[in-house]
């Protein structure tokens, strides 16, 4: 009709696609590839005698695609060593059709000072249009695994994103947790997800009508930053190390005759035993380092490691080495370690000792690594000098 | 989509070469807003890409008299489609009076005369009352005549 006149308009001009488009409201529109017909009649008298016709059109109402994702709390305030913090987010479906989406929930790798990773996070699913806080024991609430979850046009569902709160988490540390949710419409080859706003997308509406990005790339994500703004000191990492004496032995010869004595005496083999405890957190880097007293000597290779990770040690029953040899007794649960330098880390058991000019072995070092919570032990020994 | 309406319109065209001398022929266009460099605004009929919730719907309906003699008395009625609602001022024709009913054709009259009911209250008529558009043309169709009329609706 007009066409031709506005042709030239067009080269220098604008068009503006409808107003609903571009906003991310709850779009209350007619449903996608509802049926709008219209029926024209015209009537009129020709030579005097009453006529009429009609003509119909029918069009159907193409599909928009709009998704809407906010956070329940833009900021949510948490103590260190809070379980199961559940992060409230709500995915609104603000097309006109029923549509699928598939969910993503991640950590802002720039705001991550609990830390948090991303095997920390749980997601769940509430699909009632009623729902409540986060309860993992309610129906209808399910851990989220990956699927595409169908949302009927201006309804929503309700996403949880579960953490524990890291014990050692220091106060005013933040974490900013992301979720996202992504339209699954695609037709020939065509996806949602990788078209810019305004795409159209044949035949991938509700019966066969358009469909239109409204969503950028068919997306939605809103995000939460945690904030430890209560520091809990019983549950952040507490190191402890205790050191006892085990036992010592020694040897009084006289005549011939041998006689073992408990007495610290010069001579005396000293057996230590040095507990460390790992409590509330994992601790990194652990190392354990024992000065020798002035008046006493190393026996060579006599550090003896255990490792009980999420468990303790009790305190071992003393056995009396041999003398004089005082070879290192073997303990149970204990393992020999040597005293040649080498890293843990490279295969080595992080063990070594520092020595004076003379050869005097001065400490002692036995470089654990990154130990979980539990309780670890060595025991060494030295002799009173004569 | 496209193909949908296409199918729709030969479908009605048919129909009308078979009947009589006066046809009537129904076309819908997708109305968008131009913005012109100098700011101006103009709404441009082009064929329907997309048809959403709040885009415009234009309506073009034209009486071609292919008959010999002149035809008079020429109404053309339509009611407004379900789902849609009447854009204020957008009923268009040539030489036509353009009359509304707020009560599905029972009555018809012009905007300012129309009324209805709300909260218990009898008031001026807004266009979304508006249930059909009514051209009446002023002069007969001559032969070989045609005359179009046009209004627009957006879709809720």
């Amino acid at each position: 009709m007009k066409k031709n006149k506005l042709s030239s308009i067009l080269t220098t001009s604008l068009i503006v696609g409808s107003a609903l488009i571009g906003s991310n409201a709850f779009a209350v529109g007619t449903d996608a590839g509802t049926a709008i017909s219209n029926t024209a009649t015209v009537s009129f008298t020709r030579g005097g005698s009453p006529d009429s016709e009609e003509a119909s059109i029918s069009f159907n109402v193409d599909e928009i695609i709009n998704v809407n994702v906010t956070a329940a709390n833009a900021s949510s305030n948490i103590t260190n060593g809070d379980q199961n913090v559940a992060i409230t987010y709500t995915v609104t479906n603000t097309g006109n059709g029923p549509e699928l989406f598939k969910l993503f929930d991640s950590i802002n790798s720039a705001n991550n000072g609990l830390p948090l990773s991303a095997s920390d996070l749980t997601v769940y699913v509430n699909t009632s249009q009623t729902p409540g806080a986060f309860n993992p024991n309610t129906p209808g609430q399910i851990a989220y695994a990956g699927e595409s979850i169908s949302i009927n046009n201006d309804e929503f569902i309700t996403v949880y994103i579960v953490t524990d709160v890291p014990n050692g988490s220091a106060k005013d540390t933040k974490t900013e947790l992301l979720l996202a949710a992504v339209s699954q419409t695609e037709a020939n080859g065509v996806k949602a997800s990788e078209s810019s706003f305004g795409t159209v997308i044949p035949t991938a509406g509700e019966g066969s009508t358009s469909a239109i990005i409204a969503a950028e790339q068919g997306r939605n994500d809103a995000s939460t930053e945690l904030t430890v703004t209560t520091f809990d000191p019983s549950k952040s990492l507490v190191v402890t190390i205790n050191k006892t004496i085990l036992g010592s032995t020694a040897l009084i010869s006289n005549a011939g005759t041998d006689v073992l004595t408990d007495q610290k005496i010069p001579g005396s083999v000293v057996t230590y035993f040095i507990k460390v405890s790992v409590e509330n957190d994992g601790a990194t880097a652990l190392s354990i380092s024992d000065i020798i007293p002035t008046d006493m000597t190393y026996i060579a290779n006599s550090m003896r490691v255990q490792n009980a990770a999420g468990s303790t040690i009790n305190t071992p029953t003393y056995i009396a080495p041999t003398l004089p040899a005082a070879t290192p007794i073997t303990y149970s649960n204990f393992a020999a370690l040597t005293d040649a330098a080498d890293a843990a880390a490279v295969g080595g058991d992080g063990a070594s000792t520092s020595s004076n000019a003379a050869g005097r072995v001065l400490s002692i070092t036995a470089n654990l690594g990154n130990l979980a919570i539990g309780e670890y032990a060595i025991l060494l020994d030295a002799t009173i000098n004569n | 989509m496209l193909k949908k309406i296409t199918l729709a319109l030969s479908l009605s065209l048919m129909s009308l070469a078979a009947s009589a001398e006066v046809t009537l022929t129904n076309t819908v266009f997708e109305v968008v807003t131009i913005i012109s460099e100098d700011g101006s605004k103009q709404n441009h009929w082009q064929q329907p890409d997309k048809l959403l919730p709040g885009e415009r719907v234009g309506y073009q309906i034209e009486v071609n008299n292919k008959g010999k003699e002149p035809a008079a008395d020429i109404v053309i009625a339509n009611p407004i489609p379900e789902h849609t609602i009447y854009v204020q001022d957008s009923a268009k024709g040539l030489n036509t009076s353009i009359e509304f009913s707020v009560d599905n054709g029972k009555t018809f009259a012009q905007p300012a005369e129309l009324f209805v009911e709300k909260d218990g209250k009898r008031v001026q008529a807004a266009s979304e009352d508006f249930t059909q558009v009514r051209w009446k043309l002023n002069t007969p169709l001559a032969a070989g005549a045609s005359s179009t009329v046009q209004y627009i609706v957006k879709i809720k």
